[in-house]
C-alpha cells in the first residue's frame, strides 16, 4: 500500500496539479459536494481544502505510517505489531469517515467501507502474531567473518532455511511478492507507449463494427483547405470531435489521436488523424490553430482540424449523431467523446465510446493503441 | 481555504490519506499532465470587479463552487445605462473557471478569459450591444495574468495591450490574431527606471490618453511606485511621487485603469498589519493627484471597483466597506457590507451596489449616499451547469 501511495504517476504527491484538484483532493472534494449532512460535508470540506494546500505534506505522512505499518507486521514481533495495529486501526476509520464518507454518502466508487474489513484483517493477523510461541534463544554461533553468507546460500542451507522458516518469514515473502505482483504491471502501463487497449476497452465497453457508408462532409482545415470525405478516400481515417476551448476531455483526446499517429509509425502515411470542431461560437481558424498548437499537432503531417459555418457543422454533428449544447453561464459547449474509424472507401467501420476515464498516462497510451490497432486492421484488411 | 479546527483533527485528516492507496478507483483522478505547458491556477477572488461604459455598469464575480474550482464559474452581470435592474450576460462558449478580464474599447467591451486545467491560450469575446451578442476574436497565446487589469485598450485606436501569466506584454491591432510583444518584466527591470523600482512583478497594463502604453507593478525599493510608460521607445516612470509619510513603504499597484477622462490606480503600500491603500488619479498619466492613506489594520483588500468620474469602492475581510470620490475627497467607510459581498459597483450620483454571491445566487444590495443600511435591490439565479468542466 505505501509503495502504492507513493507511485508518482499517480497524483498522490500533489494537493493541486496545474490549477486543479490533485487526486488525493478531488477525491475527497467530489464527496463533500454529494447532499449529506453539513457536518460531514464540513469534515471532508476541511479535509479536501487542507490536502489541496499541503498535498506533499499529506501523502508524506501516509506513506511513512503505511510503510512503518507495514514494517511492524513484516518483522512478526507483537511487541511493534501492537502499537502499528493501533496507527492502522486509527487510520482506518479516519479513512472510513473522510475519505470513504462513511461508505455511503459519497464513497469512492468500488471500495465503500472496505476500512472496516481492513481493519479486522490487521487485527486477525496482529493475534496470529501475538499467538506464537516466543522464540527459544539459541547461542549465536559466530563464524569466520567472509565465511558465513556464503555458507547461507547454499542449497542445503537454503533447503534448512525453508524447512525451518516461521509463519511469519512466509507471510512477510508472500507480502512482498503480492506488492510486486501489483505494481509490476502498474509500472508497465505507466512507462510503456503501447499500452494495450485493454484499458480503454474497460472504460468504454468494446467499440461497435458497422459497415455502412460515411456521412460525408465538407469543411476547411487549419491551413485553409477545403476538405471533403472524398478527398480523404484511399485512407483510413480516424475520425473524432473536439471543441478548441475545452479544457477536460479534448485536450486529452487530441493527444491520444496525436500518439495514436505515433504507434502508427510507418503506417501513418496511409491514416489521416482528423477531427471536427465541436464549437459553433469558437470556430475560426485562428482557434482551430490556436488548439493546434496547445497540443503539439501543428507540425502532424496527417493530422486535420477542420471547421466551417455553424450550419455546416451543425450538419456533420446531426449526420454523424454527435449532440452538441451551447450551456449558459461559462460552462464549455456540452458534447460527448466519441470517435470513428472509416476505411480506405469512406466507410463507417467502427464506433467508439471515448470516455477519457481517468486520464492518466496509461489510460492515454490504453486510448492510444486501440485506434492504431484498428487503423492497422484496416490497413491489413480493407 | 478551510483548515480543520483542531491540530489533533488535522493529523487524523492527514493520516486518514494513507489509506486510499490500496482502494483502487478514483472519481476523477487527475494523476499525469497533459499537454504541455499548462494552465496557470484558477482565478483569485480579486478578479472580481466592476467598471462603467457607455452600455452600462458591468461586474464580475465568481458564482458556484465552493468546493471545487472547477465548480467554480465566472459571471458578468451588466445594468445597462438608465435600467436598476441587473442581468446576466456572460459569454457563452468558453469554460470560464479560470476568471475572466475585462476591457472597454469604445462602444465595445471585450473580454479575455483566462485558461484553466487543460487550455492553455486565451479565448476572447467581445459585444457591441452591451452583451446580448458576443463574437469570438483573438485568441491569445499564452495566459492572462491572474489580476483585473491585464487587458486594456488604447483609446481610439482600440489596440489591446494583455499582460500574460510570466509577465510578457503583447499588444495587438484590432481583430487581435496576431499578437507580438511589448516587453517583459525583466526587460523593463533592468532599465535605469526599473532598477530605481526595484521592479519585481507586472500587475497591470493600460494606456496614457495619447496612446502610450502604460505598465503597473510592484517595486522593492521603498517608496518607489511601479508606473511605467513609453518614451520615445524607453520606459519612463510616470507614477505619483509618494508623500513622506509612505516613503519607507514598499507600493504595489493594485489597480491601473482608466475612466472616460483619466487614469486611475489603486496602490498599496506597506506590508502585514500596517498595509494602506492609497487612490490615485492622472488626466496625462502623468502628474497624478493622492488620496489620504487608508489603514486597512489588518483586513485584506478582496476586490476593487472603479466606477463614474474614478470612484474607487474596495471591499475588505470583515464585511468592511469604502469608497473615495475622487481627487480631494477622503475615504468614506460604507454601512458593514452584506456576507458574501463579491464587489461593489459605484453608480451615477453616488449611489453604490454591492453583489452578494452565494453558489448560484447574485443577491443584489443598494445603499444611497450616506446611507447607513443596505436595501436588497434584486436576486438573479444563475444556471450553473456543476460538473460541466470536471
Amino acid at each position: 500500500m505505501a509503495v502504492l501511495q507513493a507511485w508518482p504517476g499517480r497524483g498522490f504527491w500533489q494537493g493541486t496539479l496545474h490549477g486543479q484538484a490533485g487526486t488525493l483532493t478531488d477525491m475527497v472534494q467530489s464527496m463533500a459536494a454529494v447532499p449529506q449532512p453539513r457536518v460531514l460535508s464540513a469534515w471532508a470540506g476541511g479535509f479536501g481544502a487542507f490536502t489541496a494546500g499541503h498535498g506533499f505534506a499529506v501523502n508524506l505522512v501516509a506513506v511513512a505510517a503505511l510503510a512503518g505499518t507495514g514494517a511492524a507486521f513484516v518483522s512478526g514481533r507483537p511487541r511493534l505489531a501492537r502499537p502499528a495495529l493501533a496507527v492502522f486501526a486509527e487510520l482506518c476509520l479516519a479513512d472510513w469517515v473522510l475519505i470513504e464518507d462513511f461508505g455511503f454518502f459519497g464513497g469512492l466508487g468500488t471500495d465503500p467501507n472496505s476500512m472496516i474489513p481492513f481493519v479486522l484483517l490487521a487485527a486477525a493477523g496482529y493475534l496470529a502474531l501475538a499467538g506464537e510461541p516466543a522464540n527459544v534463544a539459541e547461542p549465536a554461533v559466530t563464524a569466520p567473518r567472509g565465511v558465513r553468507w556464503r555458507d547461507g546460500v547454499r542449497p542445503a542451507a537454503l533447503r534448512r532455511s525453508a524447512a525451518a522458516a516461521s509463519i511469519q518469514s512466509v507471510a512477510a515473502v508472500g507480502s512482498i511478492g503480492l506488492i510486486v505482483l501489483g505494481a509490476a504491471p502498474m509500472a508497465a502501463a505507466q512507462a510503456s507507449p503501447v499500452a494495450d487497449p485493454i484499458l480503454a476497452q474497460a472504460i468504454n465497453g468494446s467499440s461497435v463494427p458497422v459497415n455502412h457508408p460515411a456521412p460525408t462532409f465538407s469543411l476547411t482545415d487549419q491551413h485553409g483547405r477545403t476538405v471533403t470525405l472524398a478527398s480523404l478516400k484511399g485512407k483510413v481515417i480516424l475520425l473524432t470531435f473536439l471543441d478548441d476551448t475545452c479544457s477536460t476531455d479534448c485536450p486529452i483526446i487530441a493527444q491520444e489521436f496525436r500518439l495514436a499517429g505515433q504507434l502508427l509509425a510507418a503506417d501513418s502515411r496511409r491514416v489521416e488523424l482528423v477531427a471536427i470542431n465541436y464549437n459553433p461560437i469558437y470556430a475560426q481558424m485562428s482557434y482551430i490553430r490556436a488548439f493546434d498548437r496547445q497540443e503539439g499537432l501543428a507540425a502532424v503531417p496527417n493530422w486535420l482540424y477542420l471547421t466551417g459555418t455553424r450550419a455546416q457543422l451543425q450538419q456533420v454533428w446531426h449526420d454523424y449523431g454527435v449532440p452538441v449544447q451551447i450551456l449558459p453561464a461559462g460552462s464549455m459547449i456540452g458534447h460527448g467523446d466519441y470517435a470513428f474509424v472509416l476505411d480506405q472507401a469512406g466507410h463507417l467501420r467502427r464506433e467508439l465510446g471515448f470516455d477519457t476515464g481517468p486520464r492518466t498516462q496509461a489510460t492515454k497510451s490504453s486510448f492510444a493503441a486501440q485506434l492504431a490497432d484498428a487503423a492497422r486492421q484496416l490497413l491489413a484488411h480493407p | 481555504m478551510r483548515t480543520p479546527a483542531r491540530p489533533a483533527a488535522a493529523a487524523l485528516a492527514l493520516a486518514s490519506a494513507a489509506l486510499i492507496a490500496g482502494c483502487g478507483s478514483s472519481p476523477a483522478g487527475h494523476a499525469t499532465a497533459g499537454p504541455a505547458p499548462q494552465a496557470p491556477p484558477a482565478g483569485t477572488p480579486f478578479l472580481a470587479t466592476s467598471l462603467v461604459t457607455p452600455a452600462g455598469t458591468w461586474a464580475v464575480a465568481v458564482m458556484g463552487g465552493p468546493v471545487a474550482s472547477h465548480n467554480n464559474f465566472w459571471q458578468l452581470f451588466i445594468r445597462p445605462a438608465g435600467s436598476k435592474r441587473w442581468k446576466l450576460v456572460t459569454p457563452a462558449g468558453v469554460p470560464d473557471n479560470g476568471g475572466f478580464v475585462l476591457a472597454p474599447a469604445g462602444a465595445s467591451l471585450i473580454t479575455g478569459f483566462r485558461p484553466s486545467q487543460y487550455l492553455t491560450y486565451t479565448p476572447m469575446a467581445a459585444t457591441g450591444d452591451g452583451g446580448q451578442a458576443w463574437s469570438s476574436t483573438g485568441p491569445l497565446d499564452g495566459a492572462l495574468a491572474n489580476v483585473p487589469d491585464a487587458l486594456a485598450a488604447a483609446p481610439g485606436t482600440r489596440r489591446l495591450i494583455a499582460l500574460l501569466a510570466g509577465g510578457t506584454v503583447k499588444l495587438a491591432a484590432p481583430g487581435y490574431t496576431r499578437w507580438k510583444t511589448l516587453t517583459t518584466r525583466r526587460t523593463v527591470a533592468a532599465t535605469p527606471q526599473g532598477r530605481q523600482c526595484g521592479l519585481r512583478a507586472l500587475t497591470a497594463v493600460g494606456y496614457t490618453p495619447s496612446g502610450a502604453s502604460l505598465l503597473g507593478g510592484t517595486c522593492t525599493r521603498p517608496g518607489a511606485v511601479g508606473i511605467f510608460t513609453t518614451t520615445g521607445g524607453t520606459w519612463q516612470a510616470a507614477g505619483p511621487a509618494i508623500p513622506a509619510d509612505l516613503a519607507r513603504q514598499h507600493i504595489a499597484v493594485l489597480r491601473l485603469t482608466s475612466t472616460a477622462n483619466q487614469r486611475v490606480a489603486l496602490l498599496r503600500a506597506g506590508t502585514g498589519p500596517a498595509v494602506s491603500l492609497v487612490a490615485a488619479w492622472s488626466a496625462d498619466g502623468r502628474r497624478w493627484a493622492l488620496s489620504p492613506p487608508l489603514p486597512l489594520h489588518g483586513a485584506a483588500t478582496t476586490s476593487a471597483s472603479i466606477g463614474p468620474d474614478g470612484t474607487a469602492a474596495v471591499v475588505l475581510t470583515g464585511h468592511r466597506g469604502e469608497t473615495i470620490s475622487g481627487a480631494g475627497s477622503h475615504w468614506h467607510t460604507l454601512p458593514a457590507l452584506p456576507p458574501g459581498t463579491a464587489t461593489l459597483a459605484p453608480g451615477p450620483g453616488g449611489a453604490i451596489s454591492a453583489l452578494v454571491v452565494h453558489r448560484a445566487r447574485l443577491t443584489v444590495w443598494q445603499a444611497t449616499p450616506g446611507g447607513s443600511a443596505w436595501t436588497k435591490a434584486q436576486t438573479i439565479s444563475v444556471p450553473i451547469q456543476y460538473g460541466s468542466s470536471g
